[in-house]
């Protein structure tokens, strides 16, 4: 099955299932759960079902294009079910079996694995789901985002797209993941594998990238005080890249981990709570 | 008398609450059941993944425990002059949910014997929810509209008295008499009868005793190895894991590229057994061999297409670890030592690198100390340096299981000298209550220097364990330090290591006087519970470390000693007379002055000369110190039933109080015979 084609089928699967198909975000995030489509819409009483493509950048996973399975820049497809339907996990594995998958010919567990982000103020219990021993999906039940406690629960349902793509092809190598029938996945990214690597490593001026964490911060400060709740949000999110580049120069120390992220928490915390007295009282954003 | 079948179905429950999770399903099961009246010959739980389940076999309710029989206030105060029932009366029958006509009297107060309207299977279905929600696990989660609270979410329950549907609800389902097979080869299983449980499910995949998928899981692992020569190399829980995480364990073996053997067979094993469930396969002389076992859940279906994806997954780790490893190389392990700069020990404790600087430190000082020999003491301070250098490298930072063990291969590599390499590796030993113990010099120094300094960096900071919270682990520190301190026989005190150690991270964070006496007292409460696992009672262990200075190693044979003597005449006697010394003690100061020219009492001149005669023994080690302190007792018994020691004549008085101050100071030196028992 061609990557491309994964993605539409799992699309259209969750798409008959009520899911509206959300566009990846258009900024610099380290996961699907990071988009609004998942973070705020977690929050407060409305129902919700979504799924998404996203592009997810882990700069410290970065390996100049020359490692077969670690990329700087990888996909994810993610789903929020809100709240968690009595079959959730039948549905998701109804999922597999939409894209080829023989359950019966496979081994599928479900393994703890309890999802945490400090920078969210979030958490969830679940599982990984390995296929034949190789992690396929995160599977997590939200219980709290931006430091509020969640009702009703959402599901969340996280498919590394790369690798679920290299198994169903039975390649060994991300790079040469056919996109489709003639088109790999090296050629549509690996120049930018290296690219954002070598920036991410060696070029990256990290007296600079303190300053933007800054700078953003302040700006996050500027939006809050007027309420703004995506664009404090956003400014957040600028502030976690920043914070991930620094990290990949191995440029923070365990202590100024702790308050960075600490910096980031609150910023985004407090996005949290405007959105959620807006959705108390009016629309959604 | 039929029996009884409770069963919940949850989405996958975490393997490590499974065991204990079953244990108290069953006691809690056990008790509700006879609280409420019930018998019977035998209850049982099991679990699997999507399941936990109460078994009684051959269950009655006992109709004598239907009757209420229950006292309520005297005839006088049930009942007006009149006759007419009092309020008090009135309460109580309501209390009880009792009729005027249930009310009977008995030698002068009311007693209602009234029957219970419940049937047995009324009383299950209310007894029967608290045993599955009351269990307690480590973390709970809501799932759906988040009204419940459970481990994961539950989604079907089963509860059959005999063939009768006991029916109730519990976390959002309702009791039924459908339980559910394997999720991919089972299905739905309608049950008739509790007793044929566990046979249906075993028919639609699922072994829903524990034990027997454990028995399952290691005949096929064996069988499986021994096909290709070799065992299956299980890890501490490993199993009990996948026990825990399969409904019907089923065994494949796979094989990787030998070229991977290369590597350090940790970095294999601990691929294998933590990051992908497989057990290694090794020889009869313990070496690996090329082959892993993986596991599948469910019949033995489709076994190439499940050992190919775990070949894949395994691959992949491994070329990611055979990079980590040539990458890492690239930089010998002395030069990290400098790179540890980059990671803090803590936020106000300095770096790792400032840390390495003191272990060297600290490992030297203790190397002299114990006057070990000069090339030992070179390599007990390189150890120590080298210790934590390894933490700098990818392949630790990416498996950080394999702390120690990648400094120990990475400093082979650079052609450090043996000792130096097994010490690094050696000194995070031992890593847990009962875990190996050092065997190197180098080692043992290492690990101490690091725990010592550890422990003193962290009161300096004030920053303690209290009550259940220990978040530097400095409770398991100390044990280490006072595990090596006392299997390793090292003759130091606690009080020389408490200033060796202010004395380490005296630059970065002083220890005040107040800090060195709360460590000191710190470790005395552990070195307390390491001689209580030892089977030492409390008093035993007050007497062995009553002693200052304080030598671990020395506390440890005390207590063995004294605790092989009690009940002995002599060891009573030294313990009364070491009572009446102290509680003498306390109303006098230690006067040195004899008064053999006035003459003495037999009694008084015999202790006398009984204790000059100790003090010229050889007391060197605790054996001979208290067979010294033995001896002595008839002169002791004999002197205090004879002597009066509060004599008038003040120059005999203080005689006497100073003769008993030696006997004291004699006593003390060993430890506190006064805390033992007599």
């Amino acid at each position: 099955m061609f990557l491309q084609d994964l993605i539409l089928t799992l699309e259209q699967y969750w798409a008959r299932l009520g899911c509206v198909i959300e566009q990846p975000y258009d900024m610099e995030v380290g996961a699907g759960t990071m988009h609004p489509a998942t973070f705020f819409r977690v929050l407060g009483p409305r129902p919700w079902r979504t799924v998404y493509v996203q592009p997810s950048r882990r700069p410290a996973d970065g390996r100049f294009a020359e490692n077969p399975y670690r990329l700087f820049r990888h996909t994810q497809l993610q789903v929020i079910l809100k709240p968690s339907p009595p079959d959730v996990q039948e549905i998701y594995l109804e999922s597999l079996r939409a894209i080829g998958l023989d359950l019966r010919q496979h081994d599928i567990h479900f393994e703890e694995d309890n999802w945490e982000s400090p920078t969210l103020g979030a958490w969830g219990t679940g599982w990984q789901v390995t296929l034949d021993g190789l992690e396929i999906t995160q599977f997590t039940y939200f219980q709290q985002a931006g430091g509020f406690d969640l009702r009703p629960i959402a599901a969340e349902l996280t498919y590394g797209l790369e690798r679920l793509a290299m198994y169903l092809q039975g390649v060994g190598n991300v790079f040469d993941l056919a996109w489709n029938e003639e088109t790999r996945y090296g050629e549509i990214s690996r120049d930018a594998e290296v690219e954002s690597c070598r920036y991410a490593f060696r070029v990256a001026e990290t007296s600079r990238l303190w300053q933007l964490f800054s700078l953003y911060e302040e700006e996050a400060g500027n939006c809050l005080k007027e309420k703004l709740v995506l664009p404090s949000y956003e400014y957040g999110l600028k502030m976690s890249h920043t914070f991930n580049l620094l990290d990949a120069r191995g440029a923070i120390s365990v202590a100024q981990r702790i308050e960075l992220i600490a910096r980031m928490r609150e910023v985004v915390r407090q996005s949290a709570r405007l959105y959620l007295e807006r959705e108390n009282v009016g629309p959604a954003l | 008398m039929s029996d009884l079948l409770f069963e919940l179905g949850v989405e996958e429950i975490p393997a490590r609450f499974l065991a204990a999770a079953t244990t108290e399903l069953a006691q809690r099961g056990e008790k509700a059941l006879e609280d409420a009246g019930f018998h019977f010959s035998d209850l049982t739980a099991w679990s699997t993944p999507r399941r936990l389940t109460l078994f009684a076999k051959e269950l009655c309710f006992d109709e004598s425990r239907a009757y209420t029989h229950k006292k309520g206030p005297s005839e006088k105060v049930a009942f007006t002059a009149e006759g007419q029932p009092t309020p008090a009366l009135l309460g109580f029958l309501r209390k009880e949910g009792a009729t005027l006509q249930q009310a009977q009297r008995e030698d002068g107060y009311i007693y209602i014997n009234k029957k219970s309207e419940k049937t047995p299977a009324q009383l299950l279905a209310e007894l029967l929810p608290s045993v599955m929600t009351g269990i307690p696990f480590p973390k709970l989660m809501r799932w759906g509209e988040g009204d419940l609270l459970y481990v994961r979410p539950v989604r079907w329950a089963l509860c059959l008295y005999g063939e009768e549907l006991i029916p109730f609800s519990l976390l959002g389902v309702e009791t039924g008499v459908i339980s559910q097979g394997h999720r991919f080869f089972g299905g739905q299983v309608t049950i008739g009868h509790p007793a044929e449980y566990a046979g249906k499910l075993e028919e639609a995949f699922v072994l829903v005793d524990p034990a027997v998928r454990r028995t399952r899981l290691e005949q096929e692992s064996a069988r499986l190895a021994a096909e290709v020569g070799g065992s299956p190399y299980w890890a501490e829980g490993l199993a009990e894991e996948l026990v825990h995480l399969l409904e019907y364990p089923t065994a494949f073996r796979g094989r990787f590229d030998s070229g991977f053997l290369d590597l350090p067979p940790e970095v294999l094993t601990t691929v294998m057994r933590h990051h992908q469930k497989q057990v290694p396969i090794r020889d009869e002389e313990g070496r690996l061999l090329p082959y892993f076992l993986c596991f599948r859940d469910g019949p033995p279906f489709g076994e190439e297409i499940v050992v190919r994806g775990n070949e894949q997954a395994l691959q992949g780790r491994l070329e990611d670890a055979r990079l980590f490893f040539r990458l890492d190389q690239a930089k010998p392990l002395a030069d990290r030592v400098a790179d540890l700069s980059g990671i803090k020990f803590h936020e106000k404790l300095g770096s790792m690198a400032q840390k390495a600087k003191r272990l060297e430190f600290l490992a030297g000082r203790l190397a002299a100390r114990l006057q070990l020999p000069p090339e030992e003491q070179r390599r007990a301070k390189r150890a120590a340096l080298l210790a934590k250098a390894d933490l700098t490298t990818a392949m630790v930072g990416e498996l950080p299981e394999l702390q120690g063990i990648m400094g120990r291969e990475y400093a082979r590599l650079a052609g450090e000298e043996a000792n130096v390499f097994q010490g690094i590796a050696e000194h995070y030993q031992p890593r847990s209550l009962g875990d190996e113990l050092p065997a190197t010099w180098a080692g043992i120094l290492a690990g101490l220097a690091d725990r010592l300094d550890t422990l003193a960096a962290f009161f300096a900071l004030n920053m303690e364990p209290s009550g259940s919270a220990d978040p530097f682990a400095l409770r398991r520190a100390a044990q280490g330090l006072l595990a090596i301190l006392v299997e390793k026989e090292l003759p130091l005190s606690l009080e020389e290591l408490v200033t060796m150690g202010a004395e380490a991270v005296s630059k970065l964070a002083p220890l005040s006087a107040e800090g060195k006496s709360r460590l000191l007292s710190f470790l005395t409460g552990r070195l307390r519970f390491l001689l209580e696992e030892r089977g030492a009672s409390f008093e035993v262990i007050s007497c062995a470390i009553g002693a200052s200075p304080l030598l671990p190693a020395q506390a440890a044979t005390k207590a063995e000693l004294v605790r092989a003597q009690l009940g002995m005449e002599e060891l009573i006697a030294l313990a009364l007379s070491a009572k009446r010394i102290k509680n003498i003690g306390k109303s006098a100061g230690p006067f040195r002055r004899h008064i053999v020219e006035l003459g003495m009492e037999e009694a008084e001149a015999a202790l006398y000369s009984a204790l000059r005669w100790a003090q010229r023994e050889d007391r060197s080690t605790p054996q001979a110190s208290l067979a010294v302190l033995l001896a002595l007792t008839p002169q002791v018994s004999q002197f205090f039933d004879r002597v009066l020691v509060i004599a008038e004549e003040k120059v005999r008085r203080e005689s006497r109080l100073s003769l008993l101050a030696e006997l004291g100071d004699l006593y003390g030196a060993f430890g506190d015979f006064s805390a033992l028992p007599y």
